[in-house]
């Protein structure tokens, strides 16, 4: 054999044996230990195990969970889905499963905001395992009494098939978004308790021009109804204010299949409907009154530290940021959005309040056993199923719930972070269980943005501007039924 | 020749740095951070429960005001802040969160390290302090 006849037979034998290396990924452990792969996206546990000035965050609990599980199952080995990016966007993360995906690489359990990506049939459905016991928890029958029952009917955990794909593990203090307020410029008695309150307040302040009075959230740019006033504020009032039609089922909640439905009914046409107009001409205010000129291109960050801006919209995970805030001297508290109530329009609710703490807080870290890495597989089902049971323990969840600091475990009986005692120690308006849908669909969303944007700043008679925006969100419902194959029949 | 002017350029920064590092370590060691007081004394391992940390920043003996003390804890808790300044007595103020004793995690000691942010002049050369806390058991 000739020199290089030798070299491309050794070089081919080596590529060989690195492409069997390489190919061990979920299920497949060369130490005959079943692998499985865990994404918990930001709980995953941290690398440095201690903290120091330069790297202070050290997430330890799910490390500890990780060796207990494998102690106790020593046929297990859990590996973190490090190349997951936890801090990018969505469209990211998105792109991101598609990838592991295709390499054979997925998860066996994810995070993926709990159903988001149920129309890529992404999701086991687990309603079988929360029907049995949850063998780490004594007295139990099933492994859903360890969760508050309302969890199970949020579309974070169950999908429109009316399948159980999510496990929840930490909820939402409540809303998880906020106004963090200079309490030199609003005292405790000003904090407003409705949407009227809180944008006669907003003009009071905006009175003294060196005072901004609300200052959006750093993300929001633009003009837009994808914002936390829409989510949190006008959309679930108005929407409550018609729950009566478009709770079809009478369950208490507004599902998205009944959204499209009663959007194809015309329920939500501002062409038709005063109650729809009212919605927008609501969402039109925030930028047309309360906002300052230039907003867009402003960094509110150093105006708050100066104590200039007095309401500050950011997020409940921010809380640990603002507590090491040193620039900033002054005081600060953290109200929830307010809703929009008959104060502003009769086409809302009247709202009930919370005596103190969250009404039904909602599910953070959910995560989902996916399909594409588990399906053939029911040994590697099984110990997915059997590690999130061991995570859901009130001591483990308690741990995580506890390092996470801003947010609550999702099993009763789990604990807190005393942190949050401030923010819990206040009431919170009861949100009614349904939102007013944008248009479904990616594309025909952005289509409405922009229309929306170009009508505050002018560009649109009102009433041209409602029969786009119907005619956007039909054809958005008609993308969304064709893409999950929703049957249809028996609608309106 | 240009070689060596090179050289002399280069020794010369290095000369600087190395001057400016050695003044910022002796001017370090000049500040001392101690524990005022830990309340309560013998915290328990409990989420319910803040300890509240004093802490006294001193320079040749005298109080120092105004100074940014950063704290970190390793084996459990956090701090509700993890940055406090020093008031006019020197004094600055910490709240520790314990972790809640469980099996995986059951009482124990936690170290918490603190530096001066404050105290150096040309490069960030941090006086320091680490302490212990002992956790009890919840009874």
């Amino acid at each position: 054999m000739n020199k290089k006849k030798f070299v491309s037979l050794l070089l081919s034998c080596v590529f060989a044996c690195a492409l069997l290396v390489g190919c061990s990924g979920n299920g497949d452990d060369n130490n005959g230990k079943l692998e499985l792969l865990v994404d918990m996206h930001g709980y995953m546990p941290t690398l440095n195990t201690e903290p120091t000035a330069e790297s202070p965050t050290v997430i330890l609990s799910t490390r500890l969970i990780e060796e207990a599980f494998e102690e106790a199952n020593q046929d297990i080995d859990v590996t973190w889905a490090r190349s997951k990016p936890v801090g990018g966007l969505e469209a990211e993360v998105s792109q991101w499963f598609v990838t592991q995906i295709a390499g054979d690489n997925c998860p066996a359990i994810a995070f993926s905001w709990g159903t988001q990506y149920q129309d890529r049939d992404y999701y086991v459905d687990l309603t079988k395992y929360y029907e049995e016991p949850n063998e780490y928890v004594e007295g139990n029958e099933h492994w859903s009494d360890l969760f508050e029952s309302y969890l199970f009917e949020t579309s974070t955990i169950r999908d429109m098939k009316g399948q159980l794909v999510g496990v929840p593990i930490t909820l939402y203090a409540g809303p998880p978004t906020g106004w963090y307020y200079n309490t030199e410029l609003i005292s405790e008695d000003q904090v407003p308790k409705n949407w009227e309150e809180f944008v006669t307040l907003a003009k009071q302040l905006n009175e003294d021009p060196d005072i901004t009075a609300v200052a959006p959230w750093s993300y929001f740019k633009k003009i837009s109804l994808d914002n936390w006033i829409m989510q949190y504020t006008i959309g679930p009032a108005v929407a409550g204010y018609i729950m009566d039609q478009t709770d079809y089922d009478k369950d208490g909640v507004t599902s998205t299949t009944e959204q499209l439905r009663a959007m194809k009914a015309g329920l939500y046409n501002p062409t038709v409907h005063p109650y729809a107009k009212e919605v927008y001409k609501q969402a039109k205010r925030y930028f047309t009154e309360l906002l300052r000129d230039g907003w867009m291109n402003t960094d509110y960050t150093p105006m708050w530290n100066n104590g200039q801006v007095a309401m500050y919209e950011e997020g409940l995970w921010a809380l640990y940021t603002q507590e090491n805030n040193t620039a900033r001297e002054f005081d600060y508290g953290v109200f929830p959005a307010p809703l929009m109530d008959k104060n502003t329009s009769e086409y809302a609710i009247d709202i009930e309040y919370t005596e103190n703490g969250p009404y039904q807080p909602k599910g953070d870290m959910i995560l989902n056993i996916m399909k594409p890495a588990v399906e053939g597989n029911p040994e590697l089902e099984a110990a997915a199923v059997k590690f999130l049971k061991f995570l859901t323990t009130p001591d483990n969840i308690s741990m995580i719930a506890e390092e996470m600091g801003s947010v609550l475990g999702a099993v009763k009986g789990s604990t807190y972070n005393s942190v949050l005692d401030d923010w819990l120690d206040q009431s919170f308006p009861i949100v009614p269980e349904t939102n007013w849908p944008l248009a479904f669909n990616s594309d025909q969303n952005d289509r409405l943005n922009r229309l929306f944007g170009e009508w505050v700043l002018g560009a649109h008679e009102d009433d041209a501007f409602f029969a786009q925006v119907n005619t956007i969100q039909q054809a958005g419902a008609d993308a969304y039924i064709e893409a999950l194959d929703i049957d249809t029949s028996g609608w309106n | 020749m240009k070689l060596k002017k090179t050289l002399i350029v280069v020794l010369a920064i290095v000369l600087v740095f190395g001057a400016f590092a050695v003044f910022d370590t002796v001017r370090a060691s000049t500040f001392h951070i101690e524990v005022v007081s830990v309340s309560p004394e013998k915290p328990v391992a409990d989420v319910r429960q803040q300890v509240e940390i004093k802490l006294r920043v001193t320079h040749g003996g005298k109080a120092v005001e105004g100074h940014s003390l950063y704290a970190v804890v390793s084996g459990g808790g956090n701090f509700k802040g993890n940055r406090t300044e020093t008031d006019a007595d020197g004094i600055a103020t910490l709240t520790y969160v314990p972790y809640s004793e469980t099996m995986l995690r059951p009482a124990g000691p936690v170290t918490i390290s603190v530096i001066d942010e404050s105290n150096s002049i040309f490069l960030e050369i941090n006086t320091k302090l680490e302490f212990v806390i002992e956790l009890q058991p919840k009874e």
